[in-house]
């Protein structure tokens, strides 16, 4: 069976603006929509280009719209007449591959390593649990931004929220109970206090990292 | 073009490659880690669910000790281990995990918060794996990219590295590209540690990331270096044939599982009446093709797994990870029997490394599944954490030790030239084959003759067509220089190839089976056979040889106490 495919397309080597373009694809049941992407790139138009690695959801690389909404391409099964577009807010490199050079660079200030005053000469130190629960599930993120992408604030005012991605992975040394940076001050000056509570980040979490409650947890210490 | 220096360069960002960066800091002189994938995103470490086996005074319980953990691990890998290595990485893991907390990682704990919990899987007599929810290597690399953020450690990912720059039997730098703009790059180093990972792409079916191409394999030859222990290709008996995205991927564990052929018959009961389903890695993947090739199989090559005897709420607790993947594939495994395949996982053999992971060129260091001879013929589970934390944590600290006594080298930026001009005339060709059908040509005569069970006819077979295939001029399709991944897949098929040719002629001269390597025309073990081959390049050709196997540390039958 044959079924249809739309893709926003931009090489900006070579397009002046994005585009639309249909493809029609070898349907098969459970197909993911990398699949469909894999068989398009191998057997009609080798120029088409996207980003994924492991396959199964580890790498964080294969983040796109799908009709709208954002999924991991490898997790996500392919419909007929779905329309593809690359993750929005980040500067598109070529097609539906992002460029995560700025979410990268955004990195730095975050600080995060875990930081202490001095380092206790206990081999395995204790830590409290109640936060390790925390500390476990924002650990669960793989950054690959589709919460970020869907978040009003950081779509609106990207200078002045780093975004629930990048607070969620600063949140991982706030529930670690070794850790003595002030974390929620650094939250602070990434903008911390202008999140709205709309959960949309965690409802797209493919990994149940929870976002939102970190973001919560951090305003309320 | 690009030009680098630092005095150690580690190539590759996955944990090797990563903990190798971070030790090298601790030594003084300058470090900069190069990696063809995204640092954290890429590479086998980053998807490891399981664990990390160590011994540790700390933790270690029920008699347990390093001598058993040793043992267990010369046991499960037909004594060709190389002693030295594996000696240290049981003696050392400890006190890495120890390390990599400091820096930042959490092992999973009990309820007093300080209690390290353990855990087990195949070959291990002790419960010793350290681990985090079903994400240990997701946990190291976010420690280990933290310590290098730390450390201001550059990171130049994207880059692809092709060809060693050696003189005089030293180890001078390397020449690659970036993957997005094709752009030459030249690195210039005193020390590389070549951190490229292991070669699962060489198949059609595995367990591994896309971009693990046997990519360290070439380039060591191509400096000079040997290959040891090629021909054990680790197969993880149960993964995925559909979608295609997902062929390989591991679904399911086998001793939570009932195996049947086409013909409705459990048929372990025939190959490993004892343990039946909980058999080996390479017993039961050794079964399955038995029963594909005598056309007992799935209709898509592979068997039926059936999970339906557990009792409900064990999917949830056990293989929720597995029940989901299944679900997306509209198998319900708590009803459904479903199809799965063997699928290629970890490659036992590498380069050929001294006690301190340095190949036979100086200064060319080559740590993590990129070196050989730690698992000698089959890797136990767990045991390949162990080995990239303390093989990258000994390479880092001897590199750094290597480079203060070395010259900082200077290359003309000329050495560039072959590679950029290589790289032109590929983005203009126009006649032959694609190289997305030239690698799935490639990984399919891999996969039916020269995998799980192999054979003089069927690997000589394969080398045939090899050479044919790779004769066969590339076609690219679009031209443009701009994130032209067809050019990267070009370079990754050459060493697919070299790759796949050293698989071959190792498994050619082993007339016997060991380990993870199946002769079906030398079905048993021969005590003769107490030897590692050794690939060895010379004038474009590689020689095959055989060396003993040394007993240093431990001797076979030796009561273990
Ligand atoms: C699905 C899966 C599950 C596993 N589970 C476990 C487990 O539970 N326990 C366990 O002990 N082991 C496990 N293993 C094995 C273990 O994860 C690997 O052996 C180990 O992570 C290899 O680490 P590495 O650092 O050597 O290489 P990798 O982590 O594979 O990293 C290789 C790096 O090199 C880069 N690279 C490759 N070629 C080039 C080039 N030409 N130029 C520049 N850079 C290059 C890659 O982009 C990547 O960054 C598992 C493996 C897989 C695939």
């Amino acid at each position: 069976m044959l079924a249809n495919v739309r893709i926003l397309r931009f090489d900006p080597s070579a397009d002046a603006r994005p585009y639309h373009k249909e493809y029609e694809y070898r349907f098969e049941d459970y197909m993911t929509v990398l699949d469909v992407l894999c068989q398009l790139a191998g057997e009609q138009d080798s120029s088409l280009c996207f980003h994924y690695c492991c396959r199964s959801g580890h790498c964080g690389l294969c983040g796109l719209l799908v009709n709208g909404k954002p999924y991991l391409s490898c997790h996500k099964a392919a419909e007929n007449g779905m329309t593809l577009a690359p993750l929005p807010g980040f500067p598109v490199k070529r097609d539906l591959m992002i460029d995560r050079r700025p979410h990268e660079d955004a990195r730095g200030k975050l600080r995060l390593f875990l930081e202490r005053e001095s380092s206790p000469d206990d081999p395995i130190e204790t830590i409290d649990m109640a936060r390790f629960a925390g500390f476990r599930q924002v650990s669960r993120c793989v950054e690959c931004l589709c919460c970020t992408a869907v978040c009003p604030v950081w779509t609106n005012r990207p200078h002045l929220f780093v975004g629930p991605a990048l607070l969620a992975t600063e949140a991982r040394l706030f529930y670690d109970s070794r850790d003595t940076q002030k974390r929620a001050l650094i939250s602070k000056s990434s903008g911390l206090e202008q999140c709205v509570g709309c959960g949309q980040c965690t409802r797209v979490c493919p990994q149940d990292a929870d976002p939102a409650k970190a973001i919560a947890d951090m305003r309320t210490n | 073009m690009r030009r680098y220096y630092a005095d150690i360069v580690v190539v590759g960002a996955g944990g090797a490659g990563l903990i190798a960066a971070a030790e090298a800091c601790l030594h003084g002189g300058s470090v900069a880690v190069v990696s063809k994938g995204k640092a954290g995103r890429s590479g086998a470490t980053v998807m490891a669910p399981g664990g990390v086996a160590a011994v540790h005074g700390l933790w270690s319980k029920d008699g347990d000790s390093k001598r058993l953990h040793e043992a267990d691990s010369y046991h499960g890998g037909g004594w060709l281990n190389d002693q030295v290595l594996m000696g240290r990485v049981v003696d050392e893991i400890g006190d890495v995990l120890i390390s990599l907390e400091k820096m930042g990682a959490l092992w999973q704990r009990g309820p007093d918060g300080k209690t390290l919990l353990l855990k087990t899987d195949a070959g291990h007599s002790h419960n010793r794996s350290l681990f985090l929810e079903d994400r240990i290597g997701r946990e190291m690399m976010k420690a280990l990219c933290g310590e290098l953020a730390r450390r201001n450690v550059p990171v130049h990912d994207e880059i692809m590295l092709t060809n060693p720059v050696v003189r005089d039997g030293r180890i001078l730098g390397a020449l690659g590209f970036d993957v997005n703009t094709l752009e030459g790059v030249l690195f210039e180093s005193k020390c590389l540690v070549l951190a490229t990972g292991g070669c699962g792409m060489v198949y059609s079916n595995t367990t591994n990331p896309t971009d693990l191409t046997g990519d360290g394999f070439l380039f060591g030859l191509q400096a000079g270096a040997r290959l040891c222990d090629m021909e054990f290709v680790q197969f993880y008996p149960l993964s995925m044939l559909f979608p295609e995205s997902y062929r390989g991927v591991i679904c399911a564990t086998a001793m939570y599982s009932r195996l049947f052929n086409s013909e409705g018959e459990r048929f372990m009961k025939r190959y490993d009446p004892a343990r039946m389903e909980n058999a080996t890695r390479d017993y039961i993947s050794r079964a399955i093709m038995h029963e594909v090739t005598q056309g007992r199989g799935s209709p898509r090559g592979g068997v039926f797994c059936d999970c339906t005897h557990n009792e409900s709420g064990f999917f949830k607790r056990f293989l929720n990870h597995d029940y989901k993947l299944q679900l997306s594939a509209g198998v319900d495994m708590r009803k459904d029997r479903f199809e799965v395949a063997p699928s290629s996982h970890f490659m036992m053999g590498g380069l050929t490394v001294d006690s301190f992971w340095q190949s036979d060129v100086v200064g060319l260091y080559c740590v993590g599944e990129a070196a050989g001879g730690v698992h000698g013929a089959n890797r136990i589970s767990q045991n390949a954490l162990s080995d990239i934390l303390v093989s990258g944590v000994v390479a880092a600290r001897h590199a750094a030790q290597t480079a203060r006594k070395l010259e900082r080298p200077f290359l003309a930026p000329g050495v560039l030239t072959k590679l950029t001009e290589e790289i032109s005339s590929l983005v203009r060709s126009r006649d032959g084959i694609t190289p997305s059908a030239q690698r799935a040509a490639l990984r399919a005569v891999m996969w039916e003759k020269a995998g799980v069970l192999r054979s003089d006819a069927s690997l000589r077979e394969a080398l045939r067509r090899l050479e044919e295939l790779e004769k066969q001029p590339l076609r690219l399709g679009h031209g443009g220089s701009w994130v032209n991944r067809e050019i990267l897949h070009a370079f990754e098929n050459k060493a697919l190839f070299a790759t796949a040719r050293a698989i071959i002629l190792s498994a050619l001269a082993r007339t016997e089976t060991r380990g993870a390597h199946y002769r079906s025309d030398y079905p048993q073990t021969d005590e003769k056979w107490l030897k590692n081959i050794i690939l060895t390049p010379t004038g474009g050709k590689l020689l095959v040889s055989a060396e003993d196997v040394r007993f240093s540390r431990m001797k076979k039958g030796e009561a273990i106490c």
